[in-house]
């Protein structure tokens, strides 16, 4: 694993390019370690902007997946009584005494 | 091995750092101390060196007690349920002669069968390192990867799940399934991504297959760690063991053997990735420190990664693979570069033979030791944890003196069986009876 500090602009902007074209086949947790990686990177004022557009945009990526996944989620638990058995075909794990 | 290597020829870049066998790369060491990098006496070189990889030695200490911590957790919660049939119920005193030498006979031969099956596969292994099939074992182990992190850790979490009485369906466990097990495959086998990130999807492997082998009945568990830490100590060090003849193919070609190792520190890896071409992680199922990912139930852990750079292999190899332990504050960025090596391979590796590694064979015979003591009292967990610590300090202290491929597993299996009968028969009697009895007050 290099460094971060020892490799160059243009290796990091490769780097983060290919995580966050990565991510788009439904990988919001690679979208997630691309803001956790250069994160630190971003803030420094020698950033190159591209670097900071693309953790942005995996940024933003990242927290509507999440939002999307946890309400669908939230949704899922508190309907699962209610759907009843389109509920059942779905569910991988049915807790015992519903 | 290595330390020979890289005494001899700087530009003979070793595979050392990789080099399975040798979990500690020692070779460098007067590079990594400055003061006394340039002292010629042995004496003094030798004990700086012992001095500065047992520094070393506790940045492994970290994963392992997260791999045990996580290990212990998993055992105790996921055997919670009070329909099932423990495994232990059968450690009373009533047991009749037939019973133990029945149950001791079929978890020999499972033992047997296990040992059998992971030479096979090391020796495939060997034969498609030796004859140059790279496709294969990368194939080979980016599967197993995958099979263990999809597939394992899919049952343990939804047992996790059955037993916390959550319900999933089937689109959130299949999204968070699938992000896990992809990005886990690029944490491992990418070697521009992350070092944390490698290093915690190696722990999460690990623990998986630990927990997978913990499903074997109590008394084929032991059998089976001993045979194994047999097995290592003939595969490393005998002539015919098929460890030897990978880290001597390696080491005649110059390449880096395939293997997931587990490198704890951080990788300053000068090189840009241009120079970088194919790599693969490997788990190397030789070097002395790892141990065979090869079990029964094929799953590997081995990836293999090799770089082939313009100056050839080595270096990369190295960096790449698994996390490569690297000592920040002694970084052979001082002496080295100072002594204007041009290439950066000769630099990463000055960086890297100061890394410890640890092979993941390692972590996961050590937590299926722990695992199995996780089903006893908290007493013996701690004492085998210590005399897990004991017994790798111990292992490489004696690389360091020795400079040639050792296995890690026995010592340490030794030391940790002989704590948990200790433990777990006298020792929890006489601490909970001293307590009660009220020969300790607290």
């Amino acid at each position: 694993m290099p460094k971060l500090d020892k490799m160059s602009n243009d290796e990091l902007i490769t780097i983060s390019k290919k995580m966050f074209y990565g991510g788009f086949a439904f990988l919001p947790f690679l979208w997630l370690v691309n803001v956790m990686y250069f994160f630190t990177m971003c803030r420094k004022s020698t950033a190159p902007p591209a670097l900071r557009k693309y953790v942005l945009m995996s940024l933003a990526g990242c927290i509507l997946s999440f939002i999307a996944l946890t309400t669908w989620y939230a949704v899922f638990v508190n309907k699962r009584v209610q759907w009843g058995q389109s509920a059942d075909t779905i569910t991988v794990v049915i807790p015992k005494g519903v | 091995m290595q330390a020979e290597n890289s005494d001899s020829s700087d530009d003979q870049l070793p595979l050392l750092p990789n080099v399975p066998e040798l979990d500690v790369h020692i070779l460098d060491e007067p590079s990594n101390e400055s003061p006394s990098v340039l002292s010629n006496d042995p004496a003094t070189r030798l004990r700086d060196l012992v001095r500065f990889y047992m520094n070393q030695l506790t940045l492994l200490f970290y994963p392992l007690l997260v791999t045990f911590g996580l290990i212990c957790w998993l055992e105790t919660t996921l055997n919670m349920d009070p329909l099932q049939e423990s495994g232990e119920s059968n450690t009373d005193e009533d047991i009749s002669m037939g019973d133990i030498m029945e149950q001791l006979g079929s978890s020999i031969i499972y033992a047997l069968s296990m040992v059998l099956g992971i030479a096979m596969i090391t020796m495939m292994f060997v034969l498609c390192f030796k004859y140059r099939f790279y496709k294969v074992m990368f194939l080979w182990l980016g599967f197993s990867v995958l099979s263990i992190l999809g597939v394992t850790v899919s049952t343990i979490w939804i047992e996790l799940m059955e037993i916390f009485n959550l319900p999933i369906d089937w689109i959130t466990f299949v999204a968070c399934m699938w992000n896990f097990s992809v990005v886990g495959i690029i944490a491992i086998f990418w070697s521009d991504g992350p070092l944390w990130l490698q290093q915690a999807y190696l722990i999460f492997i690990s623990t998986a297959t630990a927990i997978s082998l913990l499903r074997l009945p109590p008394w084929t568990v032991w059998t089976v760690l001993v045979a194994i830490a047999v097995y290592d100590v003939f595969a490393v060090l005998c002539p015919g063991g098929p460890l030897k003849l990978l880290l001597d193919i390696a080491e005649e070609r110059d390449e880096d053997v395939p293997a997931l190792i587990y490198t704890a520190g951080m990788a300053s890896l000068e090189n840009t990735s241009e120079t970088i071409g194919i790599y693969h992680t490997e788990e190397t199922p030789c070097a002395s420190s790892s141990k065979k990912p090869w079990t029964l139930f094929n799953k590997k852990k081995s990836g293999y990664e090799r770089i082939i750079g313009e100056e050839g292999d080595v270096e990369n190899s190295i960096n790449t693979n698994s996390v490569n332990t690297h000592i920040i504050h002694n970084s052979s960025d001082g002496p080295f570069i100072q002594e204007g090596r041009e290439s950066e391979s000769e630099v990463l590796q000055e960086e890297d033979w100061n890394s410890v590694k640890l092979g993941l064979g390692d972590f996961i015979f050590y937590g299926v030791l722990i695992g199995r003591a996780a089903a006893t009292d908290a007493i013996t967990v701690c004492s085998c944890i210590i005399s897990i610590f004991t017994g790798l300090s111990l292992t490489i202290l004696i690389l360091t003196v020795k400079q040639q491929p050792l296995p890690a597993l026995p010592i340490s299996i030794l030391f940790g069986s002989l704590t948990y009968a200790i433990g777990s028969y006298i020792t929890t009697n006489m601490v909970i009876h001293s307590l009660v009895d009220g020969v300790i007050i607290i």
